[in-house]
């Protein structure tokens, strides 16, 4: 799982990046998500032990929204050069980040991962994870095109 | 000068809906395009990489 997020966290940014030319954010969209993929992936096994105290849900909840956070806090640094509000940005992606984990928190240590857990809780959690950051960049881009006409 | 004040009227109405509406329009396109480009993506690793499992 941890492999996803670094090799989809590079891939879904450069995808990301091509949706967004109109901010001129060029490189700097997939450095930040590929950046904050490799270093989630670090924060969030560092924290492992932190947390392991708590139940199994918990556990999965705090940990998916480490990963989120290193991920969303590097993109809001981007985006907050061009959008206002992009602190939701950082919200939207930690709140799918949890969701995400929490989804497979029964999973999550299981030795045989892809084995354990269902094919369509794997996609259906990659599907809300994309249609809520999705809702939430298409707010924030739309709102800084409609007010500053960028 | 009454006359003149309608008039400005009747064509900002159409305006903003249709700005309003692109609004709108260019939301769900985002949107649309994010979602698709985001899943395609996260489902394209977890394919190569189960496959190469």
């Amino acid at each position: 799982m941890l492999a996803v997020a670094v090799v989809g966290g590079i891939l879904s940014g450069i995808a990301q990046w091509m949706i967004l030319p109109r901010l001129k954010m060029k490189g700097l969209w997939i450095l930040a998500s590929a950046i904050g993929s490799v270093l989630g992936v670090f924060v969030t096994l560092g924290s492992i032990n932190i947390f392991y105290q708590f139940p199994e849900s918990v556990l999965a909840l705090m940990m998916g929204a480490t990963m989120g956070a290193m991920i969303g806090l590097g993109q809001w640094l981007v985006l907050r050069q061009w959008v206002r509000g992009a602190y939701l940005w950082a919200v939207a992606v930690i709140i799918n980040w949890a969701l995400i984990w929490i989804n497979i928190a029964d999973c999550a240590g299981s030795t045989d991962f892809w084995g354990c857990i269902p094919i369509w809780r794997v996609y259906g959690g990659y599907l809300i994870m994309s249609a809520g950051t999705g809702a939430a960049i298409a707010f924030l881009l739309t709102r800084a095109i409609h007010v500053t006409r960028l | 000068m009454p006359t003149e004040h309608k008039h400005n009227n009747d064509v900002s109405q159409p305006t903003q809906e249709a700005e309003t509406s692109n609004v709108w329009k260019a939301m769900l396109s985002i949107w649309i395009k994010w979602t698709l480009a985001t899943f395609v993506s996260y489902t394209l690793v977890s394919l190569l990489l189960g496959f190469l499992a």
